[in-house]
């Protein structure tokens, strides 16, 4: 386990460099962030001094270097715009993010598994029926236009804050997080409602849940354990990629309840090029998804015995 | 019909009764009546045997007594069960339950996939236990250790805490016997419990079986294909067809005096390995029926050789054989069958070459033959930590237009030193030689060429064909990549060969029954003429009907082209019947090379001798008198062999010598040596010497 973990994290660190290295390329590519362009006039001392203060007149590996170092001790530079330094930025955004996420998740599990189960375990049925076609409508849907519709009908009625948000009104967190959570939930539920029931499907058919049938075993019993347990294996899969991009930010839902996570940073940092931010959303996207699939292949090992974490 | 009288009687006759069962199944082609009608029951302590090939319902009957069988789409449109007078299908599916596992418990084939794979075996075992009795979580386990040691599991406190797949396939079967028996079951139905294991293993579970039913009383229902194992262990046995019991009697009146015409089909089909000269095998033509459609009247005459206009008019009932007999048999034809099963049979068609096998120059010429696995770890720059020596140092030829087999348990590396020979696995050294050129040296360009000579016939029918291609397709690429020339007649004539219409050409794989794919796979392996094949346990996937109709194929192909055959078979009755020389192989390398007769009938090496007497022969006449020699364990781990002579750790001979004579087994590997004198017959032990194991 203890070897398990340090080569993952080894691994972690190698991609953390090369995510930051591309993305250090990408910005680099937008050109040069201080430069007259439009209606936006810059003289060019003050230009000069910006890249200089920023420290863009040095060459690019150099650039890179620099950075790699300064995130090391957790320092992610100030932004281009306004100057304020991005760790206070990203401290604010992802508790935020994360709630978003998790509640999310949870939601998820909920709706998608029971309703799996339920559709496999009665296959065929109505209930089978409607899930599925709820199921497919919904994966169906893109998530912006779920997004605006609750915007549109939702928002400012009863509990949910209504969006575009104001300043001067502060809600609680629980408040804030349900209707962009419900939103990147639906999809999310709807593929493991259908992996669920899949899975469950075939694992059904195995021998040894003929085995515990033969046993004596209550029905209940056969599904809830001997089958439960070998048919979430592929959906542990399924919620981890989820949860990992999540914590990324969402940055479409975010934007579209103008809920302040890493992914409404990122949306408006992308439209500022403000490079600093940028980089920083990423790398910590990085780093969240490395760890969160590291968390995964230890629940694996725990569900099924015969994945031995080496 | 006789049945339906006693059921009127209210002391129950027997323990668990069978009537009238009919299992049906709705499907969009049809309703398939899996089992149609039938009557059986077993007593305490007896065995019960249900014979029959797949599809003919065996396991269905036996499986609707648990509940094990879905409805829907199953349906029960007549039928009782009687557990000691009570009816079991008429109870509320709770009670139904209560009896599952406690008075009627299951072991199924597969122990592989018959146990959880998620949750440790003792847990596994202790649930069966709480489900029935009102005993603690820590009784329940202690108990469930007890059960582990009882049926011969070493260090059981260890392996109840261990999950499935840290058991080898024999640990497996025996876990889920305690399993089964934790509740001291009133009878055990065992589905076929053994065709997954290697006969060494069989033997030990079969023994395990016997021991224990003697202990405790148990009534056991033997669902099986196998007649060699019916012969060993059934007192009574039933032979189902397409859903319908054909015949059922004592052991002995089915083997000595059948009387329905499958019956006697079945035994005329099977291989012998006690039978000095083999018998031309004399299969049943066609194949079983397809249930959605079974044939009107007796299911079984369109490949009856009797049949007439009687077997076609009306299905005929289970009649006593004399009045009277618990030996009944639903046969028109009775008298027929009973003439032509005492008919001496023809003996298998002499080879008349101009030379002698032993003289002919040889087509295949193996020396010292090396395939060695890694073992590699690490993440980024691999390292290799050890080697599993599958094949080591493996030395044999094949003389031109003969057949040689490669046997040995699962894990022996004979499949492995098959494709090292055709070089489908590279080998690690060694040479081998093909009509005297070496093919271990060849090019790939050359080796290319040179497969047109060599060529494989796979184990598994279903898996070695493309599905998205049709037969033509198939056996056209054949030409295609080696180089031959495609005319109109080329596929239709090769179909032909080996007994396929030539209409069959554009169908796909799936369409065909397994028998048939296999005859698609010989014929993609012979298209070019080759001069070697090699057939990697090719009937082993088949029912034994069929298996009788490919290996006369295989025989008549070989006399008509001369083919070189080296046969790669676990199946020793088989192997009888088809080699003229045999290899014993265990843990990659050869203990044992002879003559086919010389090997049977006069084996030196203890591997060869308990693999022998593995083997239950069907005829229970000779297996009432049959000593065998149970081995103890499980093959090695190639990775990590004994010291020394390989077997001594499971060896019965080493067990019996002084100390001195252990030590040299243990120090000293043993070479191929002539057993007493004889060349064509080498062995390799230090105390080699002959022992009867046939008979």
């Amino acid at each position: 386990m203890a070897r398990f973990i340090t080569r993952r994290l080894v691994q972690a660190v190698l991609v953390i460099l090369a995510a930051t290295f591309l993305i250090f390329l990408a910005t680099f590519a937008l050109g040069d962030p201080f430069a007259s362009s439009g209606e936006k006039a810059v003289p060019p001392d003050i230009a000069q001094a910006n890249r200089e203060k920023f420290g863009l007149d040095k060459p690019l590996p150099l650039q890179y270097l620099i950075y790699v170092g300064n995130m090391v001790r957790g320092d992610f530079g100030i932004d281009y715009d306004q100057h304020r330094p991005v760790s206070q930025l990203l401290e604010a955004a992802v508790p935020n993010t994360v709630r978003l996420a998790i509640v999310a998740i949870i939601i998820d599990i909920l709706i998608g598994v029971i309703a799996g189960v339920i559709a496999a375990v009665k296959r065929y049925s109505f209930w089978d029926v409607l899930v599925t076609v709820i199921a497919t409508l919904a994966i169906g849907i893109p998530v912006f236009v779920i997004g605006v519709v609750l915007v549109a009908n939702v928002s400012g009625w009863g509990p949910f804050p209504s969006v575009p948000r104001s300043f001067t009104v502060q809600v609680p967190w629980y408040q804030e997080v349900l209707l962009p959570a419900f939103t990147l939930a639906i999809i999310d539920a709807a593929f493991i409602a259908r992996l669920m029931r899949g899975s469950m499907l075939e694992v059904l058919r195995a021998d040894y849940i003929r085995t515990a049938r033969a046993k004596g075993l209550s029905e209940r019993t056969v599904i809830g354990k001997h089958a439960m347990r070998n048919s979430m294996i592929p959906v542990v899969t399924y919620v981890g990629v989820s949860l990992g991009v999540l914590f990324g930010g969402a940055i479409i839902t975010e934007t579209i309840f103008q809920y302040n996570g890493v992914g409404y940073l990122l949306s408006r940092a992308i439209v500022n090029s403000n490079a600093p931010i940028i980089i920083a959303v990423v790398v910590f996207s990085v780093v969240a998804y490395v760890l969160i699939s590291m968390l995964v292949d230890i629940l694996y090992a725990f569900l099924d015995p015969r994945i031995r974490l080496s | 019909m006789a049945r339906h009288d006693k059921a009127a009687v209210p002391q129950p006759a027997h323990l668990l009764e069978v009537q009238d069962l009919r299992v049906h199944f709705q499907t969009g082609g049809g309703v398939v009546k899996a089992v149609d009608g039938v009557s059986w029951h077993v007593d305490a302590g007896e065995t019960l045997a249900i014979v029959g090939e797949s599809g003919s319902g065996k396991s269905v009957s036996a499986m609707t007594l648990l509940g094990l069988v879905p409805s829907p789409p199953a349906t029960f449109p007549s039928g009782r069960v009687l557990l000691e007078g009570r009816s079991l299908l008429d109870m509320p599916e709770q009670q139904q339950r209560r009896l599952r596992g406690k008075d009627i418990a299951m072991i199924f084939q597969d122990p592989l996939t018959a146990l959880n794979p998620v949750f440790r075996v003792g847990e596994q075992i202790a649930e069966m236990i709480r489900v029935h009795q009102d005993v603690g979580k820590m009784a329940a386990k202690k108990r469930a250790v007890e059960l582990l040691d009882e049926v011969g599991i070493p260090d059981p406190r260890l392996r109840a805490t261990q999950y499935p797949h840290e058991f080898s396939g024999g640990m497996r079967q025996r876990a889920m016997i305690a399993m089964a028996l934790a509740n001291d079951p009133k009878v055990l139905i065992a589905d076929e419990p053994t065709t997954a294991l290697d006969v060494t293993v069989q033997a030990q579970i079969m023994s395990l079986l016997e021991k224990l039913q003697a202990e405790r009383d148990t009534a056991i229902v033997l669902i099986t294909h196998d007649l060699g194992l019916v012969a060993a262990h059934a007192d009574r046995i039933m032979v189902m067809y397409a859903g319908r019991v054909v015949e059922e009697g004592a052991n002995d009146e089915i083997f000595t005096a059948p009387r329905h015409a499958y019956t006697h089909g079945l035994l005329s089909s099977l291989t012998r390995m006690d039978h000095a000269r083999p018998e031309k095998l004399e299969p049943i033509p066609g194949q079983p029926p397809n249930l959605a459609r079974v044939p009107r009247g007796c299911a079984f005459h369109p490949r009856c050789p009797f049949a007439t206009d009687a077997c076609r008019a009306e299905v005929p009932l289970l009649v006593p054989t004399i009045p009277g007999s618990a030996h009944r048999h639903a046969c028109v034809h009775p008298d027929e069958v009973a003439v032509a099963h005492d008919r001496p049979r023809e003996p298998a068609p002499v080879v008349t070459a101009d030379t002698p096998v032993d003289e002919r120059a040889p087509m295949l010429e193996v020396h010292d033959l090396v395939k060695h696995f890694p073992i590699k770890v690490g993440t980024f720059v691999k390292r290799t930590v050890g080697e599993v020596k599958a094949v080591d140092g493996v030395t044999l030829d094949i003389t031109e237009g003969s057949t040689l087999s490669l046997v040995g348990e699962s894990g022996c590396g004979k499949s492995t030193a098959a494709r090292a020979i055709l070089r489908l696995h590279e080998p690690t050294s060694g040479t081998v030689e093909l009509g005297g050129r070496d093919v271990t040296g060849l090019s790939q360009s050359q080796l290319r060429a040179a497969r047109r000579d060599m060529q494989i016939v796979f184990q598994d029918p279903y898996a070695s064909l493309n599905p998205r291609m049709t037969v033509r397709q198939i056996l056209s690429e054949k030409y295609e990549l080696l180089g031959g020339q495609v005319t109109a007649s080329t596929i239709p004539d090769l179909l032909e060969t080996v007994g396929l219409a030539p209409e069959y050409a554009d169908r796909y794989p799936h369409e065909f029954s397994g028998g048939q794919r296999q005859r698609v796979g010989i014929a993609r392996a012979i298209a070019l003429n080759p001069k070697f094949v090699v057939l990697d346990e090719p009937v082993s996937a088949l029912d034994v009907s069929i298996q009788a109709q490919v290996l006369n194929l295989l025989e008549d192909l070989q006399q008509e082209f001369g083919l070189t055959y080296l046969f790669i078979a676990h199946d020793l009755s088989v192997v009888r019947h088809i080699s003229d020389r045999v290899a014993v192989m265990y843990l990659g390398g050869i203990v044992e090379i002879a003559d086919r007769d010389a090997l049977f009938e006069r084996p030196h090496h203890p591997y060869t001798q308990a693999l022998i007497s593995a083997v239950p022969i069907p005829d229970p006449a000779v297996e009432r008198s049959r000593e065998r020699i149970v081995l103890t364990g499980d093959v090695p781990n190639p990775a990590n062999p004994p010291s020394g002579c390989r077997f001594r750790t499971r060896c019965w001979k080493h067990l019996q010598l002084s100390d001195d004579d252990k030590r040299r087994c243990i120090e000293e590997p043993p070479t191929l040596q002539p057993a007493s004198g004889d060349d064509r017959h080498q062995v390799s032990c230090h105390f080699a010497g002959e022992r009867e194991v046939l008979r």
